[in-house]
């Protein structure tokens, strides 16, 4: 006997054809729609992205170059451990290496 | 489930990813009522199986893109219902703590009402694995193979939970509605 299927018909939503075929239409039509939206907002994500993209190469390229390292005017520091004269360190000028 | 004549599975997820309407129709048209049957194992309300069916079914659909081996849609389908339908129990549950999944008597014959309603009561006192597997293949028609698939069961044990869902319906049924127990 438990070989043999329970019927279960009444239970089956397709028993009611209209309202199975309203809820198929509906179904259909909203995953369409919001597939639609969601690939909308991806190309314009996309697009934006590019946007943003091209915008920051071109203000890299168009900004003033800098060398890599200042130079600087010789501090104390110089002075006491490598071959720079006192005037250079205090601004007067002058020879290096008194 | 599909008779020949019927594109298959992968065929109608190829062209529902292009965009083509009829193919969404087609797959919503030949799943919603195992969607509904999973649903409804886990619910056990019709009214929110209809509901969790369809909500999930169109979040699928959105993201079919992700359905990795498209010839098993099925399978993939009813995961997310059932995930779906899971977390819509627990809601439910939080909301009302003594929940006991009755029945909201939906439009129909006299006889349909009460017949719906012992086989809800019935299906209600078994595991939510049996009221799977007795939905799927003795409502929706889902052979054993696509069920195991589906449901990650071997085909033996599936075949013993139909076996058992089967035998406690029947006594159930004859319990409540004696003149009613119907054999298929």
């Amino acid at each position: 006997m438990a070989e043999q299927p329970v019927d279960l018909s009444v239970l089956d939503p397709r028993r009611n054809e209209a309202r199975f075929d309203a809820a198929v239409s509906r179904i259909a039509q909203r995953a369409i729609e919001l597939r639609r939206l969601r690939r909308a907002v991806v190309r314009r994500g996309i697009t934006a992205l590019a946007i943003a993209m091209a915008a920051g190469l071109v203000l890299w390229f168009a900004a003033p170059k800098r060398n890599a390292v200042a130079p600087r005017s010789p501090d104390l520091l110089d002075w006491a451990t490598r071959d720079v004269g006192a005037n250079d360190v205090l601004g007067l000028g002058g020879s290096h290496a008194q | 489930m599909v008779t020949p004549a019927e594109p298959p599975v992968a065929e109608l997820v190829a062209r529902a990813r292009r965009g083509e309407p009829s193919a969404f129709d087609q797959l919503v048209r030949r799943h919603l009522r195992a969607a509904y049957a999973v649903a409804l194992a886990v619910l056990g309300r019709p009214a929110d199986a209809d509901d969790v069916a369809q909500e999930a079914f169109v979040a699928a659909l959105e993201r079919l893109d992700d359905c990795r081996e498209p010839a098993r849609f099925s399978g993939w389908l009813i995961r997310i219902v059932r995930n779906r339908a899971l977390h819509a129990l627990e809601k439910r549950k939080l909301r009302d703590p003594r929940d006991d999944a009755g029945e909201v008597v939906a439009p129909g014959t006299a006889g349909d009402v009460v017949l719906r309603a012992h086989l809800l009561a019935a299906l209600a006192t078994l595991s939510t694995v049996q009221r799977e597997i007795v939905l799927l293949h003795d409502l929706d028609g889902w052979t054993h193979a696509e069920i195991s698939d589906a449901l990650g069961l071997t085909e033996n044990n599936c075949r013993q939970h139909l076996f058992a869902a089967r035998r406690s319906l029947r006594a159930e049924l004859s319990a409540l509605a004696p003149e009613e127990v119907r054999h298929g």
